[in-house]
């Protein structure tokens, strides 16, 4: 009997067990809905807030990743300036898609129409972001890219040949000397067919070195040709450390297929320390070796505003065997990711993504180990240092999954914590962690304007996170990236805004508005405009046929089209509309759409010349009209094309009208048809 | 004539050449759209923008209300004033050398006629350019012209136009104000030949008096010139009102004061108006303007209009108080109250409310309880 309760002992239980329930219920945490906002300082908002027609402090350049671009933002504000679109079409404003621009896109391996930015680099002069270009790489088909800063737009691509993946790139050195590109995925140099699992035989990387301090005229100087490591992140030496960059390196196991296992054995992999001006003189000394190979240098012209394309036929290649000196392996735990030099230019962070330490290196240290030839080995041929001989020191514990490491100027540096979802705060000297900031979530890299100079601007620390989850409004299964912006002055660093970001930014540059603000173009000067299809008044415009191809030359002004009647146009014909924006203006664009067109609009900035092509599928009367709310008689902004049949009689005619021609000829009609 | 006069003289005529090292005068636009600014500068021998593209971009605006092309190259004036302003300052060097009080008195009549048919030509440029609108114009508005002030400020549409001398410009002022000044006081001088011929110091401190006075005279004028200013059209959306400070949304219902100095205070209602006239000094009144809820953008004075209070429609303060022009009842032969309900009123009758509920608390309370 006494296993069977009573119905009072039941009862009791009963209550017991529905009242534990009920608390359950009642006292579950809620929290899992609502993000958490507890960490914010109580000035914040105002600390953001920028008010309306007040400008931001900071100019920061986001990577767009996956989307191709780069996005401009405002700090402290995190509002969203502009989008530059680089490796990918862009249907808003034309990029990629009107004849003048898609020469941009152009590779060996003809046109791509997307790609995978990845890093910014500002250009630099004495170690300081000087604001005349934007540097930013093509991971998927390896490319660098030069965006002009005055017009905030992309001027010249350079391909990299004998690369995959370009990812260590495209860091900048002190005086803009060079922007570098390194393989991530190692391939056969040059690149053929072989079986895979040769790796080890034929896979090599290669570092290459753009001179990139003359617009329009970057080159390909020398390329490094290294082990077949994947070579990951990189920034050059400043100040003492000039005339070196530091790469970081891993898969120094070599694997060649599930890399998350078999790259992730050794307990160290390696910074490759490369001596630029070593190899600068080696290649002088006729040490490099010419390679034939095949690549694209595409310019936009500053007059013409029209991209041309150079083919390039080979490059200068360098064996480190064949320039003893020029590159050195420091051992690095484990998986490195960032590789980053403080403002000194003394010491050298790693980001060992699996480390339980975040090494620092001392350049000083490096040189002398050198000197004294303190090697363990060497990789083939290049010397493997101590790395007791060349480590400054090691903050320990730092958290999980150190990626990247940013400096303030003030001793300190902020390195994020991929794992651990945090931002660690930690002193350069005694390596102690002084503060922690949880980032929302996942951060990968981090941003402090100038963090990369001699100079940092300390203080504010942008996070940019991988995972977004509750952070926003949801928006179904593809989120936002989200960013987050921290005070960094005082002692403890202070969680100030989230704002969602576009694409995957991997990296950012910032810099002070000042800088650049004064410097940007308003408009484009129609008289030197020299696009051979220019019209600079509406009395040079016109419509001529050169066999099936028909170009009109049209103006786009407040608020018509010059000529807006069009016939004689057949079906078979290309048709090639050349608008030229004869404004003057300031923030006066105008835009051009044509019924059915295969393409995107074109959005043509005042005195400038954009060109759609055209090719009408079918009989009938196509208005075109304009895209961007010019004017308050925007939406008479229009005009119609005639498209006749193959061999029709229609002549060809671009009429411009006459003010209250077609009103009164109407009016005339109707006044007759009256009975 | 005395020796310090022909010096002043000879520094007028010499006075003159800055105008052809500076503009004669300035017209810049101001709207919302274009905060960077935009205008142009006329000069001796042309017109010119403010910036590089400004004289291109105005003659783009103008097209939409018709207004003519402003080409520079079709302005005969601008081939000749450079030779008038030439021989304006050799001839007076030599009317200085010569020193005739009869040959002065005929060069600065001339002087001064020429510089106000100058003045008069501009004017009617601006006359020229603001009424011979295109026809066919995108925007046509009835009986609006577009006429620039000569000196000041007015509000074209969505622009304000400000027109004023430059430094070439005031340069001429003062020298024609020295030359007109001059010639004052030797014509006055003539009457009174004691006061020069016997005390010929006199002459000597008498002509800087004579030409500060005229300067401060021309100044006083064109002082006054701005004071004398209308009210000019509400722009909904960006006016707000001075006395409860809300943006004004429906100028149908709108007032205005001009004050003593020729500011002009925009309403958002009527109630507003009245309030803040109550709490005001009498003396800094000019003016006070009502819309015409029948005819917006035309103003009626205070005085004369007819008021509708409580009437259906609602007005921004929810007092229902509209103004109409007293014509508007004959001439439409319906009753205001039969249109509008309510019940007629005049501005005294509602300056008086508006005194009793004003005189605690300030501006604001008053008309917000007004408004209830």
């Amino acid at each position: 009997m006494s296993r069977i309760l009573t119905p009072g002992k039941a009862g009791l239980a009963a209550i017991v067990v529905g009242s534990a329930i009920v608390l359950a219920y009642a006292c579950a945490p809620t929290g899992a809905k609502q993000p958490n906002t507890a960490l914010v300082g109580g000035n914040a908002a105002q600390a953001v807030y920028v008010a309306p027609g007040k400008y931001d402090e900071f100019y920061a350049f986001l990577s767009g990743g996956f989307n191709g671009q780069v996005g401009v933002y405002g700090l402290p504000s995190g509002r969203l300036l502009k989008l530059i679109p680089v490796f990918s079409q862009h249907a808003e404003n034309g990029w990629g898609y009107n004849e003048e621009t898609k020469p941009m896109l152009e590779t060996s391996y003809g046109f791509v129409p997307w790609d995978d930015l990845h890093h910014t680099a500002l250009s630099q002069t004495k170690g300081v972001d000087d604001g005349r270009w934007l540097f930013v790489n093509a991971n998927n088909t390896p490319r660098v890219a030069r965006v002009d800063l005055t017009r905030m737009e992309t001027e010249e691509i350079i391909e990299i040949p004998n690369s995959a993946g370009n990812h260590a790139s495209p860091f900048i050195t002190q005086n803009t000397e060079y922007a570098v590109a390194s393989t991530r995925f190692s391939v056969p140099i040059p690149n053929r067919d072989m079986p895979i699992s040769e790796y080890k035989q034929g896979f090599r990387g290669s570092i290459s070195f753009i001179k990139a301090n003359e617009p329009g005229k970057m080159r390909i100087a020398f390329q490094l040709l290294v082990p077949g490591f994947n070579y990951d992140l990189a920034r050059a030496g400043k100040g003492p450390s000039d005339g070196w960059m530091f790469f970081t390196s891993y898969n120094s196991e070599q694997a060649n297929s599930l890399l998350e296992a078999n790259a992730s054995r050794n307990d160290k992999d390696f910074i490759a320390a490369v001596n630029w001006k070593a190899a600068e003189r080696c290649v002088a000394d006729g040490k490099g070796k010419p390679m034939a190979t095949e690549y694209l240098h595409n310019v936009m012209d500053p007059f013409t505003r029209t991209a041309r394309v150079i083919r390039e036929t080979g490059v200068t290649t360098l064996e480190t065997a064949a320039c003893p000196g020029v590159m050195y392996f420091l051992p690095t735990p484990k998986s490195p990711h960032g590789a980053d030099v403080d403002p000194t230019g003394e010491y050298i962070v790693a980001g060992g993504k699996l480390a339980s330490v975040i090494p620092v290196h001392s350049f000083s240290k490096m040189m002398a180990a050198i000197e004294k030839k303190d090697f363990e080995g060497n990789v083939e041929g290049i010397p493997v240092l101590r790395y007791a001989s060349v480590l400054a020191g090691e903050v320990k514990n730092p958290g999980l999954g150190p990626l990247h490491t940013e400096f303030d100027g003030k001793g300190f540096a902020y390195t994020s914590m991929f794992l651990s979802s945090e931002i660690v705060k930690w002193k350069l000297g005694t390596w102690e962690v002084v503060d922690r900031a949880p980032t929302f979530y996942s951060v990968g890299h981090l941003m402090i304007p100038g963090g990369a100079t001699s100079k940092p601007a300390g203080k504010y620390a942008l996070a940019m996170n991988k995972i977004t989850k509750d952070r926003f409004l949801p928006t179904g299964p593809e989120l936002a990236q989200s960013a987050q912006l921290y005070n960094i002055e005082g002692d403890k660093m202070k969680l100030l805004l989230d704002f969602p970001t576009i694409g995957e930014p991997h990296y950012a540059n910032a810099i002070a508005a000042g800088v650049i603000r004064d410097r940007q173009v308003r408009f484009y000067s129609l008289k030197e405009n020299r696009h051979p299809q220019v019209v600079r008044t509406e009395r040079e415009t016109g419509i001529n046929r050169t066999g099936r191809q028909v170009h009109v030359r049209m103006a786009a002004l407040r608020s018509h089209f010059s000529p807006d009647n069009i016939e004689g146009v057949q079906l078979g014909d290309t048709v090639y509309f050349h608008v030229t924006n004869i404004e003057q203006d300031w923030d006066m664009p105008h835009g051009f759409a044509i019924m059915g067109a295969n393409t995107a609009e074109v959005l043509v900035m005042p005195g400038e010349t954009r060109t759609m092509k055209w090719i009408p599928t079918r009989i009938g009367v196509y208005p075109f009209y304009c895209t961007d709310f010019c004017s308050a008689l925007h939406q008479e902004m229009q005009g119609y094309v005639r498209v006749s049949p193959a061999g029709s009689t229609t002549p060809l005619l671009a009429n411009s009208g006459r003010v209250g021609q077609n009103v009164e000829a109407t009016i005339a009609a109707a006044v007759k048809a009256k009975p | 004539m005395p020796r310090v006069t022909r010096w002043l003289v000879a520094s007028a005529a010499l006075m003159v050449l800055g105008v052809f090292a500076f503009p004669l005068w300035r017209v810049t636009l101001e709207a919302p759209q274009y905060p960077e600014g935009i205008g142009m500068l006329i000069h001796v021998n042309g017109v010119t923008g403010v910036k590089e593209h400004d004289l291109a971009n105005i003659n783009g605006l103008n097209h939409y209300i018709g207004m003519a092309r402003i080409e520079p190259d079709a302005i005969p004036e601008l081939r000749f004033m450079p030779w008038i302003a030439g021989a304006i300052v050799l001839t007076g060097l030599l009317v200085a050398w010569v020193g005739s009080r009869r040959v002065y008195i005929g060069w600065a009549s001339l002087v001064i006629t020429t510089l106000a048919a100058g003045v008069y030509d501009f004017w009617k440029w601006e006359y020229k350019y603001g009424h011979n609108l295109n026809p066919d114009a995108a925007i046509r508005i009835p009986g609006l012209s577009y006429q620039p002030p000569l000196f000041g400020s007015k509000q074209i549409l969505n622009f304000v136009a400000n027109s004023y001398p430059d430094t070439g410009g005031w340069m001429l002022i003062v020298s024609g104000a020295v030359i007109g000044s001059v010639l004052l006081y030797l014509l006055i001088g003539k009457r009174t030949p004691v006061a020069t011929a016997v005390r010929p110091s006199g002459a000597v401190t008498a002509a800087p008096t004579a030409a500060v006075s005229a300067v401060a005279a021309v100044a006083a004028l064109l002082l006054a010139s701005c004071g004398t200013a209308g009210p000019r059209a509400l722009v909904a959306g960006t006016d707000e009102c001075a006395q409860c400070r809300m943006m004004i949304t429906d100028p149908r219902f709108g007032a205005e004061v001009i004050t003593r100095t020729g500011r002009v205070q925009t309403f958002d209602a009527i109630e507003c108006a009245a309030s803040y006239v109550a709490a005001a000094d009498p003396g800094s009144v000019q003016s006070i303007w009502v819309s015409d809820f029948e005819l917006p953008g035309t103003w009626i004075s205070a005085t004369e209009a007819v008021f509708v209070t409580g009437a259906t429609v609602a007005s921004p303060m929810g007092r229902s108080l509209l103004a109409l022009a007293k014509r508007t009842n004959s001439a439409n032969g319906i009753a205001i109250t039969a249109r509008y309900g309510g019940r007629l009123s005049d501005w005294q009758t509602l300056l008086a409310a508006a005194r009793n509920t004003a005189s605690v608390g300030d501006g604001l309370t008053g008309a917000m309880r007004y408004g209830h």
